[in-house]
Parts: structure tokens; sequence; C-alpha cells
């Protein structure tokens, strides 16, 4: 009945975790072209990434707990549509989203989830592996785009189109510089948000 | 001769009656049966097994597929057909995935966690339990996964719900979506599931629910937009093996009859003739079938099929008079010529059939009654019908000249049979024995290979059911007990003897009702297992003592477990009208008489005889297990034992009356060798085509020995003139003519069941021909004479061109 799951999945509170996840950090580009950046410059350069690794730092926080949860471990990308995060403190978890399908494995859950069946999930994945594919397209199929350029660095704000994923995500916010991601800002409908920080180890 | 007439009123009258009795009794007294159970012995496990999923609720299942197109337009005829189908009021439920359940669907789940899910235990309400339990539930707000938890903390810090869900979800029973409705996993195909209001065994009910569904797909139809309905369950294949069978036979019978009237005009230049030699035919199949159908109270889609069997004898009979009757003789001069050999035969295959019957198999005592009636009728209509229907002193006209001098090679029949022909053929026969023997011919034991149900819907029904993951019955264990408590509870201990096998690999997963839903008796037991409103108020207090939960956030829970410990347990009336009832209800179900029916379905058995000899020692009244793929195909070789039991036992009294009647070695011998080496040449010829023996093929192996009986005696009468001869031979030859046509557009059928019959019965009644005209004859023919009277007359009739 993965009905019933769909059913508290989207009464539920979206993940901030998949966003962060999602976001890889981008190839340098070239000095000098600092002053007039477009949004299809940025698209371009995150294209132009084949894979990636990353640290990530995620703090999340929920209105039934009285401090934040700090998570951190490693994200990895490999264009156009894999990405994994596995988190190594304060326990283990691995995610990993491979075309469609998600899946899911820590001590005592092992999930497999077809993506389509999920928009909430699904939104939520695109927003990172889009803009980390540097599919415009694809991501303004699920959001609202609105880019900002502040000197060297930008913003994406994402707001979702489905009603069912606005009920839950109220946006998405993903900072970067170049051709990478450098933080991922969730904020749910009921007040929830996380914030994850990414940190580029390797990419080509 | 106006007395004659007078004198055969009363046997006008009542053929005339019975026939109208007999269509009577088919119009408006008939079930027709096409559920292949009914035509297997009721008492046989693997039958009841079949029988009771059929009983299920899954049995009023349709799935429905629709392909072609693009996607998008996949998914909107989805949409739209299931809004149109619920509109229809035929069907209580129509899932496509567009609508996930309303919170009504989920909430029994959520509301009875305490009773439903299977961790409640002491232990877990304890302060050392509960303290896990929260860093659990912390750990899961912080994972990926906090969406399937948060909202269900303050209520469920235990986790009930988690694992009531991944129960549920274990073996993912919802079909995959794409663009909003559920899909089949390659994309192909957008899957509803729609549950008829009526029972699945009530056809008619069924028919309607396909009509409409039909109706509905036809309207939402976009133009041309390449979309195809495909249709699964139940209901809808026996509503297309239902249509099959009818169109199939329509089209089939309908060619085979224009053939052979072509050929009966041809051969007598007469319409009269023509029309009165279907009348037998016709007047058997209607007073087989009626008699038949009173007997049993209904009759089934595969002995109507064997209507189409009689075609083989019941032309026969009026063909074989008219060959005789023709040119100088009256009829009924000719009737006391030829009766006695046709009764002869008549008898010896209604004995045949008789052994057929079987108390205990309906299917094969169908068909046996049905052929002795229909043999029967067709003599007596032939004998005293026909007689009665001319002038007294009709003479069946001669026939064209061009038939004549078409089949004059049939003066052979002059020819003394050549001597060393039996020898010859006795040796034929023992090599091909002696080749059946070392290549014996395969059986055919697959139970499908008998269903009237087409192929490619039976293909179509399996892929939706893949797509649906609807469940398909595999290896089972069925329970019995006399109520639903009695039921869970065995099933309960079933999957207490199952769960060590299943972590040791022996199977890789099961169902059963009680994995869903508990028997009353645990979930009292978890009931007493939740602790008093005060103690769980401190255990918790301890237990969240250094953990960051803001305070008071626990107060559902409490609230909840207080109001469990005095509800009453939760039954399937409780889930009725939901999805998880549905689900439940599959597997668990009232069967009349026999109380209540539970059933345990198993995926990926490794070792069946572990299984077995686990659930023998743990010794739970009233439970079987059966893989059900082997039960039928044990229970198809069964029957056919028992069929070829049978036919030996037939065919052991049909010679022992032959010799009796005919009463000379040598003409027993002229009549047994042609048939024996027939049978054995048809069998072998099947083998070499590949074609795997089935229950069909052997019952028309019966019915080529009765043809070849008949052909072998009239073609081996001594004593007789050269134009007895000739004529004898001419009307096997027709005989054999019109049964070749017959058959062999039955041969071409798509039906498993047509198309055995009409392999089997087209190749054994060639064979038989000739080998009665090699080996039947009397070694020596009529006198000279004769033979040069008949002789000159040929030449003269040649000459006159």
């Amino acid at each position: 009945l993965e009905v019933i799951a769909r059913r508290f999945l989207a009464r539920t509170t979206p993940p901030s975790w998949l966003l962060a996840s999602m976001l890889a950090v981008l190839p340098p580009m070239l000095p000098g072209t600092a002053s007039a950046l477009t949004l299809q410059e940025v698209m371009a350069a995150m294209a132009s990434v084949r894979t990636e690794r990353a640290y990530f730092e995620e703090e999340k926080t929920i209105s039934v707990l009285q401090e934040p949860i700090r998570t951190t471990g490693v994200l990895a990308y490999r264009a156009p549509a894999y990405m994994l995060k596995e988190t190594l403190t304060p326990f283990l978890e691995t995610l990993e989203v491979d075309g469609d399908r998600l899946r899911i494995d820590s001590v005592d859950i092992n999930q497999r989830i077809n993506l389509p069946s999920y928009p909430l999930l699904q939104a939520l994945v695109e927003a990172v592996r889009a803009t980390l594919a540097g599919n415009l397209a694809r991501l303004q199929q699920f959001y609202a785009v609105t880019f900002a350029v502040k000197e060297a660095t930008w913003t994406l704000q994402l707001e979702p189109l489905q009603a069912e994923v606005r009920e839950h995500l109220a946006r998405t916010t993903i900072h970067g510089a170049d051709n990478r991601i450098s933080r991922v800002e969730t904020l749910e409908a009921d007040g929830d948000r996380s914030v994850m920080t990414v940190t580029v180890i390797e990419l080509e | 001769m106006k007395v004659r007439r007078v004198e055969s009123l009363p046997v006008l009258a009542i053929w005339l009656l019975a026939l109208a009795a007999s269509g009577w009794v088919l119009l408006f007294r008939t079930e027709y049966v096409f559920d292949i159970t009914r035509f297997l012995p009721p008492d046989d496990p693997a039958v009841q097994i079949l029988q009771d999923l059929q009983s299920s609720q899954s049995a009023r299942m349709i799935l429905v597929g629709i392909e072609g197109g693009s996607e998008q337009r996949r998914a909107a005829a989805s949409v739209a057909l299931g809004a149109s189908l619920r509109r229809s009021g035929l069907f209580s439920r129509v899932d496509n995935g567009a609508d996930p359940p309303g919170d009504a669907q989920v909430r029994p789940l959520f509301e009875h966690r305490y009773l439903l899910s299977p961790t409640v235990e002491a232990a877990r309400f304890t302060e050392v339990g509960l303290r896990e339990a929260l860093r659990n539930r912390l750990r899961d707000l912080s994972s990926p996964v906090s969406i399937l938890h948060e909202r269900l903390l303050p209520a469920d810090p235990t986790g009930e719900m988690q694992s009531l869900l991944r129960l549920w979800l274990a073996d993912r029973r919802q079909p995959e979506s794409r663009s909003g409705v559920w899909f089949s996993p390659d994309g192909s195909r957008a899957v509803l599931l729609a549950e008829t209001t009526a029972a699945g065994f009530d056809v008619p009910a069924q028919e309607r629910a396909v009509v409409a569904i039909r109706d509905a797909f036809a309207a939402e139809r976009q133009g041309d937009d390449g979309l195809r309905l495909l249709l699964g369950g139940p209901g809808p294949l026996t509503v297309a093996s239902q249509e099959r069978v009818r169109s199939e036979a329509e089209r089939l019978s309908t060619v085979a009859s224009v053939l052979i009237i072509v050929l009966l005009s041809l051969a007598y230049g007469s319409p009269r003739a023509v029309g009165l030699s279907v009348v037998p035919l016709f007047s058997a199949t209607l007073v087989g079938a009626a008699v038949t159908s009173v007997a049993f109270g209904w009759i089934h889609g595969i002995t109507l099929g064997f209507c189409c069997t009689l075609l083989g004898i019941g032309v026969d009979y009026p063909i074989v008079l008219m060959t005789f009757a023709r040119g100088d003789r009256t009829v009924r001069e000719r009737l006391r010529q030829v009766a006695p050999m046709q009764r002869l035969g008549a008898a010896l295959t209604a004995i045949g059939y008789l052994a057929l019957l079987s108390p205990s198999f309906p299917g094969l005592s169908q068909v046996g009654l049905f052929s002795v009636t229909g043999v029967l009728t067709a003599l007596l209509v032939t004998h005293h019908v026909l007689p009665a229907l001319l002038p007294e002193q009709w003479v069946a006209p001669a026939g064209p000249r061009s038939w004549n001098r078409s089949v004059s090679w049939l003066r052979l029949a002059q020819r003394p049979r050549w001597r060393w022909s039996r020898p010859l053929a006795l040796a034929a026969g023992a090599a091909t024995a002696v080749l059946l023997i070392i290549y014996p011919p395969g059986w055919e034991d697959d139970i499908a290979a008998i269903s009237p149900v087409p192929r490619a819907v039976l293909t179509a029904d399996q892929e939706l059911r893949g797509a649906l993951r609807a469940p398909e019955a595999g290896h089972v264990i069925m329970i019995r007990g006399r109520d639903e408590e009695t039921v869970l509870q065995r099933s309960e201990a079933v999957s207490a003897t199952l769960a060590p096998l299943n972590a040791a690999g022996v199977l890789q997963g099961f169902v059963g009702p009680s994995d869903f839903l508990p028997s009353a008796a645990t979930q009292r037991r978890r009931q007493s297992a939740l602790p008093e409103p005060d103690a769980l108020v401190k255990a918790l207090s301890q237990a969240a003592a250094g953990l960051p939960f803001r305070a008071g956030l626990f107060e559902p829970f409490l609230a909840d477990v207080e109001a469990t410990r005095s509800a009453s347990p939760v039954r399937l009336e409780t889930l009725r009208g939901t999805s998880i009832g549905s689900v439940v209800n599959a597997l668990l179900f009232p069967r009349s008489e026999h109380g209540w029916t539970g059933l345990v379905s198993l995926t990926g058995v490794a070792d069946p005889k572990a299984i077995a000899a686990a659930l023998e020692q743990a010794s739970i009244p009233n439970v079987q297990y059966l893989a059900v793929r082997q039960e039928t195909n044990r229970l198809m070789a069964d029957l056919r034992a028992e069929a070829l039991w049978r036919l030996a036992v037939g065919v052991a009294v049909m010679v022992v009356v032959l010799c009796l009647a005919l009463g000379s070695i040598s003409r027993v011998v002229a009549v047994l060798l042609p048939v024996s080496l027939a049978l054995l040449a048809d069998l072998a010829a099947l083998t070499a085509l590949g074609q795997r023996i089935s229950l069909l093929h052997l019952i028309s192996l019966l019915l080529i020995a009765g043809i070849a009986i008949d052909y072998a005696v009239v073609l081996s009468k001594t004593g007789v003139d050269a134009d007895f001869a000739m004529r004898a031979l001419k009307a096997t030859l027709l005989c054999c003519t019109t049964t070749l046509l017959a058959f062999g557009m039955l041969a071409t059928s798509s039906l498993p069941v047509l198309q055995a019959v009409g392999t089997t019965v087209a190749i054994g009644v060639a064979a038989t021909f000739i080998l009665a005209f090699l080996l039947a004859r009397p070694r020596y023919p009529a006198p000279t004479s004769l033979r040069q009277h008949e002789h000159d007359a040929f030449r003269q009739g040649g000459k006159q061109r």
C-alpha cells in the first residue's frame, strides 16, 4: 500500500535533505566575466560538470524539537541523473537517486521508491538535480524560478508550481558561485526549515 | 401410399415434439457454463482451490489496461475512464491511482495501530523501551525520510505505524505511477482496477460490466488516438472465452456446413437429398445438448464444442443410406440392407461413449452423455424419420454424371484385395508401435491447454496482473475453519511455522490474512500488554529526560494507548469498504457450507517438500499446502489416466460386442485390423506433428474408433454383389470427405479444444478410410458376371458423352 505511504508522505514536511544532497559543486568558470552573469550562463556552466563530490553539513529546525538537529556526510553527483547522499553523523544512512529510482538504506529502513509516484519527492529531487545538470527547462517544469546575482555569487529561488507540492514546500533557495552550489535552504509550509552547506572536494 | 403416410404420422409427431422440447430447453432452461473448474471433478483438492480462488473477492476484480497513443493520452483516458466507471454504479471500487484513498481508507490502520501492529509488546512501553524508541524517532527526524515520521510523532512515538506500513509496503502491492495515474513498470500501459458489485460467478453481470467498460472507453476516445483497451481478471476471461467459443463455433460451423452442402450437392445433384442428409445431424445436436442439459442442469462450453464431433457420425448415416438408395431401389428397400450395419456401428460407438460416464467427473460424463444421445438420435432419425419424410416409392437421384465419372476409379473396389496388404500393414503397424514406444507421445498436462480462454487474452491478463501487482496463485496454503476467528488463529500458526523457513531461504516471502488482521486473541494479548495510564506517563517522562522533545508533545500518544486498552478487537467487518479491507478480504472470505477460507500465498518457493514437512509437523488442523501449478498438472494427469482407463474398458467391450455381432473370426479381423491400425497411425501422426496429447485428443480417438468401425463394417461385408461393394465404397468415401471437411476446419481453430479435436479426427478419418479400403474388404470380390455388367454400364456412360 504505497498509497498509505504516499498519504502520509503528503502530509509531512518536505525533506530539505534531498535538496541539499543534490547540491553539487560547479566547475570553475573563467575569471573576468564577473560583471553580468545570466541565468543561462550559470546553467551552461553547471551543465559542463560531469562528476563531483562534496561534504555537507545540514541543520534542521523542526517545531517538535526544542533544538535543531545537525547531520554531516558526503555527496556525489554524476551527470545527468545520478545523485548520492551519505549521512555519516550522527548515524549512517544512504540515499541514492538514479533516474526515476530512489533508494534509501539505513539501520532499519530499506526503501525503493519510484519517483514519479511521489510528486513531492520528485520536486525536491529535481530542485537540486536539474540545477546540477543545468537543465533549466526541467527545473521550470516544477518551479517558478527567480534568479539573482550579487558579485560572484548567484541565487536561484524556486517556488513549487504543483498545488500538491506547494501544500508542503514553501520554497527552496539555492546559493552558488561559478559552477558550484554552496548552500541549499528549504522552507516548509509549516515553518520547519533546513540549511545545508556544501563544500566541494572534487569536481570534473 | 396414403396409408403409409398416415402410419408415419406418429413418428413425425414424436420427432417434431422432441425437437421443439429440446429447443425450448436449450433456449430457456439451460445454464451455459464456461468456467473450466465446472468441467472437472468437484471433489478434487486442486479443483476446490481453483473454485476457492474464484469465490474470493479477487474474482470480482477487473484489470484494465490502456495502451497505444502518447503517455499523456493514456493517462487522460485512464482518468476519464475511472470517473465514468465510478458513475456507472456497476463497480464498488475503481482505482487508477489518480485519487489516493481518503483518510477514511487509511484511518483504520492508524486508529487500531496498537491492536494491528506486530511489534506491540509490553517491553516497548517501559522506560527502557520508550527511551530507545525516542532515540530512534530523533534519528528519523534528521533522516531523509523524516517526511514519513514527523506528523506521526506526537501520536506514535513507538513507531507502530512504521511497523504497519513496512508490513503493507513489504511486497509493494501498489502499481507504479506516471503522469498522476497507475502505469505498468515500462510505462506502455495505463492500468486500472475495477471491482464489480456483482459476484465473479454471475456471468451475465460480469458481461454487463465488461460491456460498460468497453462503452465508456469508446466514449472517451478522441478520434483516432491509437489507444487500445485490454481487459483481464476472471470476469473478462469468462466473457472472452464465451465470445470466442461462440464466434469461433459459428464461423467454423458455417464454413464447414457450406462446404459439406456443396459437396453433397455435387454428389447427389438433388436438393432434397442434401436437405435430408443434414436432418439427423441437426436433430442429434439439438436432442443431445438438451438431454445433457436436463441431466446436469447446465451444459459446459467444452461439451458444446463436441457438438461438432457429432458431425463425424451424424451425417454419415443418411449419406450411406442415400448412396445405397440411389438409382434403382427405394429408400425403404435399401434401409433393410443398410440398417443392421448402422445399428451395429451406432451401438459400438454408444458403448465407447458410455464408458465415459463417470460419477466424479462431470465434464467427461457430459461429453459421454451428449455423444451417446446424439449418435442414437442420428440413427433413429435416419432410420425412422427420413423414410417418413419421403414418398414411399422415392428413389434417390443417380447424381450428376460428372461426379460418377470422377469417382470411377472406385471400380478398384471390384479388384481383389492385394494378398500381401494385411501382412504388410501388420508389419508397418508393428514398426509404428515400436517407434511410439521409443519416442512416446508427450502428454499435455497444462490446464490452459483445454481452457477455452484465447491465448492472447490470457497473456494480457497475466501482464496486467503483473503491472497491477495483483497476486497470482502459485503456491498457496489453504486454511479452512468454521468462522473468521478460527481461520485467523490457524493463519497465525501457519505464519509462525513459515517464518523460520522464510528466514532460512526456503521461500522468499509469504502473506496470509493474519499478517494484516491478527486474530481477536492476539489483539487481546496486545491490549493486555499496554500499561495503565499512570505507569505510562511515568515511563515516558523518564525516557524523555535529556532528549530535545518539546514538553507535552506526546499527549495524543497517551490518549490513544488508553483508548485502545478498552477497545473491541478489529474484525474484517471493521475494515469493510476500505482499501485495507479489500486486501484482507482477498485472503479471508466466507465460503458457503464450508465456513471460512483463508489463503496464505507464498512467493519464491525453493523447496516445497520442506514446507509441506514443516506444516505436517506443526499439525495445524484444516490446513492444506498446494502448489497450484503442480496440483492442476497432477489433476490433468489424473484425469487423462482416468479417461485412458475408461477408453480401454470401452474399447474392450466394443470388441466383445463386435465379435458376438459379427459371428465370424475373419470378419472380426477384417474390422479390427484397420481400426486399430488407424488409431495407431493417428497417434503416430499427432506425435510426429509435435502435438502434446491431452484429454481431448483421447476423446477424439474414441470418435475415430467409432467412425473406423462403421467404415470397416460396411466395407468388410461378405457375400455381396459388385454393385453393393461399389456403393459401399462410394458412401464411405463421401462420409470420409465430409468428415475431413468439417474437422479440417476445426483444426484451423485458435481454440485449443477445437484444434485438438479437429487435428485428431481429420488425420484419423483419412487414415481410417485408406486402411479400411486396403484391409477390410473381402479377399475375393463379387462374381465376375456382375462385375462385367457394371463395367459395361460405365463404358456406356462414357460413350454417351
